[in-house]
């Protein structure tokens, strides 16, 4: 079934009420809480956020809309979704995974040491993995899209060697979520019962956040190389 | 890729209505894979079923009761069979001393296939499948203590090729594709200990 549709006279309250993973949406779009009756126009308006580019996003995140539509160049504000996807990255790096180590020692704690280490190092290792995959994007990716946009084209780079290394960065989350769930005996509480949801759901919010790079930032970007 | 193992099963139900229902029952569900059977005239039970030997036989108590079955089964001799009463009242699901399993006329298909499943010791998470042989659990550890398929390759006398294809099988049966994924794996079941493996992860 086709969910529900916002339009720029949508309030902004109702679309972020009725869809919770919009929420961490509109922070990536640096706007805060406390919208009150305030449309999603007015809302994009003041927080300097191009509202197509928004309500596009919103689109393909609720209901996978958008894909493979022409000319998004044009619809888009490709600047404006640069500034989204280093949100997201800040938000993972900084926030969502050391939050997600820091739970998952604690609920570990009660077991051997030997387990706690090597979840500790995998986690790590993780981490560190995710961390040059986005830095490769914010110091690679994105100076090279801003310069097309100004009319530079760079010979030795193009988007699709970004395309063919753009691998799934959430699947040694889930593998580490799957050995839990078979091989973690020491008993089951809360709180690993609360990192194993955090495992799931931030796979998840990995997993959107590289479909909106490959379905909607890669596309601009391809349009913009055809062009030059 | 359907490697399922299929169960044959023969029908001997007293009425066709009965017949009918269980049949379009069994037809809907997919979990247990069936050949159906039905006997026509379940007065020729006995021959058709020795001649047919089905892995599973559903009778009504009308054709075959609870006291004469230890007879039935005597007369198939070697052949073994499960038997299970379809009962359309509670008395008949009373009498259940020599079946192997009911079913009830009102049972849904949920329950006809715990049914099925249990009686006929349906494996199915073919769990065979999925736990490593010995081999594999050797190579798990080789790979955890950082040796090359190269080097274990060495080690056991194999081709490169077959440990390729072990760490293959390995990947798909834990669903863990990575080295230290499988060093986890590797510590949780005490296949190694961390300071056989500290210096490699």
């Amino acid at each position: 079934m086709r969910g529900r549709h916002y339009t720029p006279h949508s309030k902004m309250a109702d679309l972020v009420g009725e869809h919770y993973n919009i929420l961490l949406l509109i922070y990536r779009f640096d706007i805060p809480l406390g919208m009150g009756e305030r449309t999603i126009k007015e809302i994009c308006d003041e927080h300097d956020v191009d509202v197509d580019t928004f309500l596009f996003i919103v689109h393909f995140v609720l209901f996978r809309e958008g894909v493979s539509q022409k000319m998004l160049h044009q619809k888009l504000s490709i600047p404006l979704i640069i500034r989204f996807l280093k949100n997201s990255h800040s938000y993972f790096l900084d926030f969502r995974l050391p939050e997600i180590r820091q739970n998952m020692l604690d609920a570990i704690s009660d077991a051997p040491q030997d387990i706690q280490f090597v979840i500790q190092k995998y986690f790590d290792d993780y981490q560190e993995e995710v961390h040059q995959h986005m830095k490769y994007e914010n110091e690679v990716v994105f100076p090279y899209a801003e310069a097309l946009l100004e009319g530079a084209k760079d010979s030795e780079y193009s988007i699709e060697t970004f395309e063919k290394r753009h691998d799934q960065v959430e699947l040694k989350m889930l593998e580490l979520k799957n050995i839990f769930i078979k091989y973690y005996s020491m008993g089951m509480d809360f709180k690993v019962n609360n990192v194993l949801r955090d495992l799931f759901t931030c796979s998840e919010e990995l997993h959107i956040h590289n479909d909106v790079e490959d379905n909607i930032f890669i596309p601009c970007v391809k349009e913009l190389e055809a062009i030059k | 890729m359907s490697r399922k193992k299929k169960y044959s099963i023969l029908l001997a139900l007293s009425d066709l209505g009965s017949l009918a229902c269980f049949e379009q029952l069994l037809s809907k569900q997919t979990e247990v894979g069936l050949n159906v059977s039905v006997l026509e005239d379940v007065y020729s039970l006995l021959s058709s079923t020795m001649e047919l030997a089905p892995d599973l036989v559903v009778v009504s108590p009308q054709v075959l009761s609870d006291p004469m079955v230890p007879l039935f089964r005597n007369a198939l001799g070697e052949l073994n069979v499960s038997i299970i009463s379809y009962c359309q009242s509670l008395v008949e699901v009373e009498m259940n001393k020599h079946f192997d399993g009911r079913i009830l006329s009102t049972d849904g298909i949920d329950e006809i296939i715990n049914v099925l499943e249990s009686v006929l010791e349906v494996d199915s998470g073919n769990d065979e499948e999925m736990v490593l042989t010995p081999r594999e659990q050797e190579v798990v550890v080789a790979v955890v203590k950082g040796l090359t398929n190269k080097e274990i390759a060495a080690k056991f006398f194999l081709s490169t090729h077959t440990i390729i294809t072990h760490r293959r099988n390995i990947a798909r049966k834990l669903n863990i594709h990575s080295p230290s994924g499988l060093t986890i794996y590797a510590i949780m079941n005490k296949l190694v200990t961390l300071d056989e493996v500290k210096d490699h992860i």
